[in-house]
């Protein structure tokens, strides 16, 4: 079964979302009965993939579709339970590959929220009625502000470890000690209490902003959301353009999309994602690019990424090298990157740009080599070279190729690699990547907007190698036929390794500790072998630890 | 034909199948199946466990039969059924004859009461026969004081008993049987005798487990020698408890009117210190008709010195001082005619006689003046107090 | 040597645990006590504090002592700490610690689990006083009313039970959820009691009858787990208890008994044949046969979530850990630790109601409901004796188990009382056939008058057939004027 990251309101089977002017009630109501797989029900408001999927789907579309929307307002839909997290009978029974993939997704959708808030003046209100369990508080840790009932039994808990023996996978941890700056001892007793706290205390102890009782409730949450919308500047009398579907084709070896290509070539386990520049030219007014909705070019382009990446993730699990091209016109890439800074204060040319931030860094976190091949005719420019400088290395083409018509490859540099789309760690990639050199970042600077040969991209530092046509060939097979004979687990783990140089944030400590420690604790006995406490929850029986610390 | 026996039965109408007697019962007599609960009399030993416990009260049938009726048969019911007719006398009295020595004693103590004794409306549920000579408490003599002068002739004893970790409910107004040690010349053994508890339910003390009784060394009688002759640490063997009428009425409204002769004291000094402890400031009155040759010879003297009067209204009557005239009971009753017409004029007043077998005629004659020059019919008025439980008469 | 038969009144609370020995919790239920004497005041009975209830009260725990009755104002009731006697060598008798000696203390790993045990039972028992606390202004008859407030008392009582094990084995959380069990309200928007059921109105006698008989019985059925527990104060606290719950399961019964006793009766004498003449019926002032039927299937399906979910963790983990085992635990035969057993289990597969093997220790709530719907079965049966016996031509069933369910498999599938699934357009047009509709509430409400006369009872519903006590007819069970 193919796991599919698109959907649309209409579609949804677990989430509402409710428009009220400046306001959107976001509601969590999970279809027990409509889980991803088989083998388990969604009880409680519990969650699989497809349940974030909608949330991801609500996200994107909130932003997008409702720019007059200054507050979403997170809410269950269910009586006495807020959300119990992450369904535990789908984490037991699923494959650890799926675990990590599903996490790392959650973790990015959670980050989405933080993004709209601080970016796109986007703020989230976490109403909590019921109990708020596990993944069910990080959901409620990514937004702005936590209310919680006072009725006695609502409660906020990260109950992981002494119930299930693994951490909490989207950020919890981080988050109670980072964002909300949790006493560490408070944080001991907290993370590893099944039942979490309640009450005032929850506010005393930083865990939730507001304790009220539920005829006040409403109020608060009014008040609250009040406060919150007066300090966001996102647009009044807006209207939103609207997602369409993704014009998309799938084939066994493959996926075509407007802009998007996507070959897999099994034999080699390599994915090669192609990428179109821009058909048409910028267009001359926000008017335009609003009339031209989600076709406008690198929109639809992000768009169609996202969904190829995504689709590797979750569904092309053998693939060890992403390979990416572009074809097109450099300059009509800058123009529209040009456009788009001009016009970086308009509601739409702004989510556009964050949109491009955040489909960045999902490639910086996709666990597959990632190699550019910037080749004869190809237009890695501005936004798109972006992704050359995300990838793990870079090849470029040097002079013309023999029989090829098409230009040779150039590589063009724009404001959109000068701090438009930091990374996790909260720099551009070129600084990451010049992070000893920082006189290389200004040398590059210099060129913006140059059509740069592959022996300057070279000298510049810019690509890995440049190799002519002759060694082209030989020199790019050898590389992915090395690449693809390594081990997965050790690539993976260098690659996580050597991208994120740099400071940390609280984004490269959730992804960074979800790398290690969760994985680790996910492949332990303690936790997954049969007698663990994820493989004997539900069945009554206590798990059966090894006792030793490692 | 086999005599009839008592069998234990379950009403199966009223019984809900809660099982709360199956899991009381210590000797497992009682059992299920999907359909009644049932009591399987090779078992039973009538020891009442399960009998407070019922919430409903389908678990108090008792019938008379020649055979007993088996599990089987039990299982089967809709509902009870009805006494079999067993040739004799009416069942109910059968059943009666059938209970042990005590009943007889009880009766023959209850007689003067001229009709059958009713409990009054207010009582609490009294706990009876939850050990017999079989089965006997063991109690501890805790305590055996002289109460009547030492100069004085009679001997009369307050003796307290105490029943350790065995529980022994009683209420005032009721009676326990001592066992004398040994067997008579015949070789059967000693006959058990009655005493009235002195004390209120739950001791002496509050909660202390203990009761007290009032005895009078009789010249030749076994059991009031037996027992006045033990010492503190001495044990005795304690059956009981007795008696299902002559209870103290719980009514805080109620007057209670207690004419008593020697030891026949004993329930009325429980019915007052019950309600000194329990409602102190009940609207009922207390009235004691108390008689005895002199004040040296009377039970309790001193302790009833103390009493107030708000709680107590005290008549002490004696007939052996010196120069005086000879004063009865019914002498002071009759002095005291127009209280005690107001006071039989009130549903709220009940009378209790408790002494000798001689008291009773002089009690009742003064009872008929009283009536009669207070326009009332004592020969109506008594039959009534007694079927609705307010005229009470235990003497021996 | 310490006295844990009779109880003691020596302290301000009468227990049979040795409190005057125990400073510590002694202290901590001294402290708490107010707050229950405050908590009754306002929550307690309306209108009734001052008057004499003709009540039983413990004065031991065997069954000589236990069943004292007297006149008692329910604000001066005793109400204690009393738990059964201790059983010699009583071992864990299930799950993973079977055959280990029962704890005397709560085992730390267990700690957690076993106090939301306690919470979630002991919320329970101040709920029902709440809900009921406007019955004794309609009470049928003083024998009703007697009845009513001996339920809670005892409510009252189990509350005390469940605190004193909070505060004696579960240390400053134990102490501050003591303190939340007085301050959450049944129904209250801001502090709601725990469980669904214990939230709505209890606003008529026949709505009380129906929730004792019902509701009352699940809580018998959680208490008969609990009195399997390992953990030994559990056990004993939970096997006293349930000598005091067989009073509820009494009055629920009967009540609805004589109920039914009184309608049949009123149709015969008015020669009335059918039982579905539900106006004819009604103007005799009596309950017809139609409406109580749909009291049962509510009260019944409303009882039936409480037992949560037929295939559930948490039973799974209580009954493994010994903390919480299945009705009559210890008369069951097999291995007592279910790890290899399935138990069938009622579900809505595509569409359909079927029965499927799930592994028995997590299907423990399945196999509890079952043992109380049978043993409501029973009770039921016994109404349709009563009905038979009066000619009336009519028989009370109990639903299907997916009919009106709002947890566990059947929650959100529309069903009728046999079971059929069925379109939400059609349940919403025949929902009034199969449940009580405003106007059947209207009706039973008109008759709810109060009868205050000693011997004297509302006209819809018969006499007992005996007095509490052994008491006759026309004792004045409650002492209203005082």
């Amino acid at each position: 079964m193919r796991i599919d990251f698109q959907t649309d309101p209409a579609r949804y089977r677990h989430w509402r979302i409710e428009t009220d002017g400046n306001l959107a009630n976001l509601i969590m109501d999970v279809d027990e009965k409509g889980g991803l797989f088989e083998g388990y029900d969604l009880k409680l408001n519990s969650y699989d993939l497809g349940v974030d999927i909608e949330l991801y789907d609500a996200i994107q579309r909130l932003r997008f579709e409702h720019p007059g929307v200054k507050v979403v307002v997170l809410r269950s839909g269910k009586e006495r339970v807020f959300c119990a997290g992450a369904n535990i009978r789908m984490l037991a029974g699923a494959a650890h590959a799926h675990k990590v993939n599903f996490c790392k997704f959650t973790n990015e959708t959670r980050n989405a929220m933080e993004d709209a808030s601080a970016n796109s003046g986007q703020k989230y209100l976490c109403a909590v009625t019921g109990s708020c369990a596990g993944g069910g508080y990080e959901l409620a840790l990514a937004t702005d502000h936590i209310i919680l009932t006072d009725d006695g039994s609502s409660s906020v808990s990260l109950p992981e470890v002494p119930l299930l023996a693994v951490l909490p996978g989207t950020g919890g941890l981080t988050r109670v000690t980072d964002k909300r700056k949790v006493r560490r001892d408070r944080a001991d007793v907290f993370c590893s209490t099944e039942e979490g706290v309640r009450g005032g205390k929850a506010v005393e102890w930083r865990l939730v902003d507001d304790v009220v009782t539920n005829s006040r409730f409403e109020e608060m949450v009014a008040q609250r959301t009040g406060e919150l919308a007066a300090a966001s500047d996102r647009p009044a009398g807006e209207n939103g353009i609207t997602l369409g579907p993704l014009a998309r084709d799938f084939t066994d070896n493959g996926v075509t999309y407007s802009a998007v290509e996507v070959e897999i070539d099994r034999q080699s386990r390599t994915a090669t994602i192609t990428l179109a520049g821009p058909q048409e030219a910028a267009p001359g007014s926000v008017a335009e690019m609003i009339a031209k909705g989600d076709q406008f070019w690198p929109l639809r382009v992000a768009r169609e990424l996202d969904d190829a990446i995504l689709n590797i993730r979750l569904n092309e699990l053998e693939v060890a090298v992403i390979q990416f091209k572009t074809a097109g016109d450099g300059a009509a890439v800058i123009a529209h990157d040009e456009f788009l800074e001009a016009n970086a204060g308009h509601w739409l040319a702004r989510e556009i740009l964050l949109n491009w931030t955040r489909v960045l860094k999902r490639v910086d976190l996709t666990s597959r080599s990632l190699v550019a091949l910037i080749e004869p005719g190809s237009c890695f420019a501005g936004t798109l070279a972006e992704i050359a400088f995300a990838c793990d290395r870079s090849y470029m083409a040097l002079g013309a190729f023999e029989g090829d018509n098409r230009p040779e490859a150039t590589l063009v540099l724009s404001a959109a690699n000068f701090g438009r789309h930091p990374m996790s760690n909260g720099l551009s990639r070129l600084q990451t990547r010049f992070l000893g050199e920082p006189e290389s970042v200004m040398a590059a600077n210099t060129h913006i907007g140059e059509p740069l040969m592959a022996d300057t991209a070279e000298a510049l530092g810019l690509v890995t190698a440049a190799y002519d046509d002759i060694d082209w060939e030989d020199e790019v097979r050898i590389f992915l036929e090395e690449r693809a004979s390594f081990s997965p687990d050790a690539m993976t783990g260098m690659e996580a390794n050597l991208r994120f140089a740099g400071p940390e944030t609280m984004e490269t400590k959730v992804f960074g500790r979800l790398t290690a420690w969760q994985n680790w604790i996910f492949q332990r006995p303690n936790a997954v072998g049969p007698d663990g406490a994820l493989g004997r929850y539900g069945t009554g029986r206590k798990a059966d630890f090894n006792m030793d610390r490692v | 034909m086999t005599a009839p026996i008592k069998q234990h039965l379950i009403d199966p109408e009223i019984c809900i199948r809660c099982y709360t007697c199956e899991e009381m019962c210590p000797v497992d007599a009682i059992t299920h199946d999907d359909m009644n609960v049932v009591v399987d009399v090779a078992k039973c030993e009538y020891c009442m466990a399960c009998i407070a416990p019922c919430p409903t009260g389908s678990i108090d049938n008792w019938r008379m039969v020649a055979t007993p009726y088996s599990l089987d048969e039990q299982f089967s019911w809709d509902e009870l059924p009805a006494q079999e007719d067993l040739g004799e006398a009416d069942s109910g009295d059968l059943m009666e004859a059938m209970e042990d020595e005590i009943s007889t004693l009880l009766a023959e103590a209850h007689a003067g009461t001229g009709g059958k004794p009713v409990a009054p409306a207010s009582a609490a549920k009294p706990s009876i026969n939850l050990f017999s000579r079989a089965h006997p408490a063991t109690a501890t003599m805790q305590g055996n004081f002289r109460l009547t002068d030492a100069q004085a002739e009679s001997d009369v004893r307050h003796i307290i008993l105490n029943f350790g970790d065995t529980v022994f409910p009683v209420l005032e107004g009721q009676s326990i049987g001592i066992v004398p040690p040994g067997t008579g010349e015949n070789g059967k053994p000693h006959a058990i005798r009655l005493y009235s508890v002195a004390s209120p339910r739950g001791g002496e003390k509050p909660n202390a487990n203990n009761i007290a009784l009032t005895v009078k060394r009789e010249p030749d009688g076994l059991c009031s020698n037996y027992l006045c002759d033990r010492q503190k640490g001495d044990t005795v063997d304690v059956t009981g408890p007795f008696g299902g009428t002559f209870l103290m009425p719980n009514d805080a409204n109620a007057n209670i009117v207690m004419i008593c002769t020697g030891t026949g004291s004993a329930p009325f000094r429980a019915f007052t210190e019950r309600r000194r402890r329990a409602m102190p400031g009940a609207p009922g009155e207390l009235v004691l008709f108390f008689g005895a040759r002199r004040p040296e010879e009377l039970p309790y003297f001193g302790p009833l010195r103390k009493v107030p009067a708000s709680l107590l209204t005290q008549q002490l009557v004696y007939s052996r001082l010196p120069d005086r005239r000879k004063e009865y009971v019914q002498d002071r009753m009759r002095n005291c005619a127009g209280d005690m017409a107001r006071l039989l004029e009130d549903d709220n007043t009940h009378v209790f006689i408790c002494g000798l077998k001689g008291m009773e005629t002089g009690v009742d004659d003064a009872f008929a003046d009283i009536c009669e020059e207070a326009g009332l019919n004592w020969a109506e008025l008594k039959p009534t107090m007694r079927s609705s439980g307010r005229y009470h008469v235990e003497t021996y | 040597m310490l006295d844990t038969m009779n109880v003691n009144y020596d302290t301000s609370i009468p227990n049979n645990v040795g409190l005057s020995e125990d400073r510590r919790i002694l202290k901590a239920l001294e402290r708490w006590h107010p707050g229950y004497l405050d908590w009754w005041q306002d929550m307690g009975p309306e209108g009734f504090q001052e008057s004499l209830v003709y009540l039983r009260t413990a004065v031991a725990v065997d069954p000589k002592g236990w069943a004292k009755f007297d006149y008692v104002r329910m604000p001066e009731y005793r109400w204690g700490i009393l738990l059964a006697p201790q059983e010699e060598g009583r071992v864990v008798p299930f799950g993973e610690h079977y055959g280990e000696p029962a704890w005397q203390e709560v085992p730390g790993e267990y700690r957690a689990m076993l106090r939301r045990l306690l919470v979630i039972q002991g919320d329970t028992e101040p709920a029902s006083v709440e809900q009921q606390r406007h019955l004794g202004t309609t009470a049928p008859s003083l024998y009703d009313m007697r009845n009513l407030f001996q339920v809670n008392v005892e409510e009252g009582r189990h509350l005390w039970a469940m605190v004193y094990l909070l505060q004696k084995y579960f240390g400053s959380d134990g102490r501050e959820e003591a303190n939340g069990l007085l301050q959450r309200r049944s129904g209250d928007a801001d502090k709601p009691r725990m469980l669904g059921a214990f939230n709505e109105a209890t606003p008529d006698w026949l709505s009380f009858f129906m929730f004792t008989f019902f509701t009352d019985r699940d809580g018998k059925m959680q208490l008969e787990a609990l009195a399997q527990s390992g953990f030994d104060p559990l056990s004993r606290t939970c096997r006293f208890m349930l000598t005091e719950e067989a009073h509820h399961m009494f009055v629920g019964e009967t009540g609805v008994g004589r109920t039914i006793q009184r309608t049949c009766e009123a149709m015969n004498d008015a020669d009335i044949t059918d039982p579905t003449d539900v106006e004819k019926v009604r103007a005799l002032g009596v309950i017809d046969m139609p409406t109580l039927q749909k009291k049962v299937n509510l009260h019944y399906t409303l009882s039936l979530d409480l037992f949560g979910s037929e295939v559930s963790t948490n039973a799974a983990n209580a009954f493994n850990s010994g903390l919480k085992g299945r009705f009559h635990e210890t008369r069951i035969d097999d291995d007592h630790r279910l790890l290899d057993a399935t138990y069938p289990v009622l579900k809505l597969v595509d569409g359909k109601v079927e029965t499927v093997d799930e592994p028995a220790l997590s299907a423990l709530n399945m196999r509890l409901r079952d043992d109380y719907a049978n043993d409501a079965g029973k009770g039921v049966e016994r109404w349709n004796k009563i009905i038979a016996k009066t000619g009336v031509d009519f028989r009370i069933e109990l639903p299907h188990p997916a009919f009106h369910r709002h947890i566990g498999e059947f929650a959100g599938a529309n069903a009728t009382p046999d079971g059929e699934i069925i379109s939400e357009a059609e349940w919403l047009e025949r929902r009034d056939e199969w449940l009580p509709s405003d106007g059947d509430a209207d009706f039973i409400d008109s008759l709810m008058k109060p009868v205050w006369e000693p011997g004297q009872f509302a006209g819809w519903i018969a006499p007992p057939k005996v007095g509490i006590d052994n008491h006759p007819g026309d004792f004045e069970y409650v002492k209203i004027e005082v």
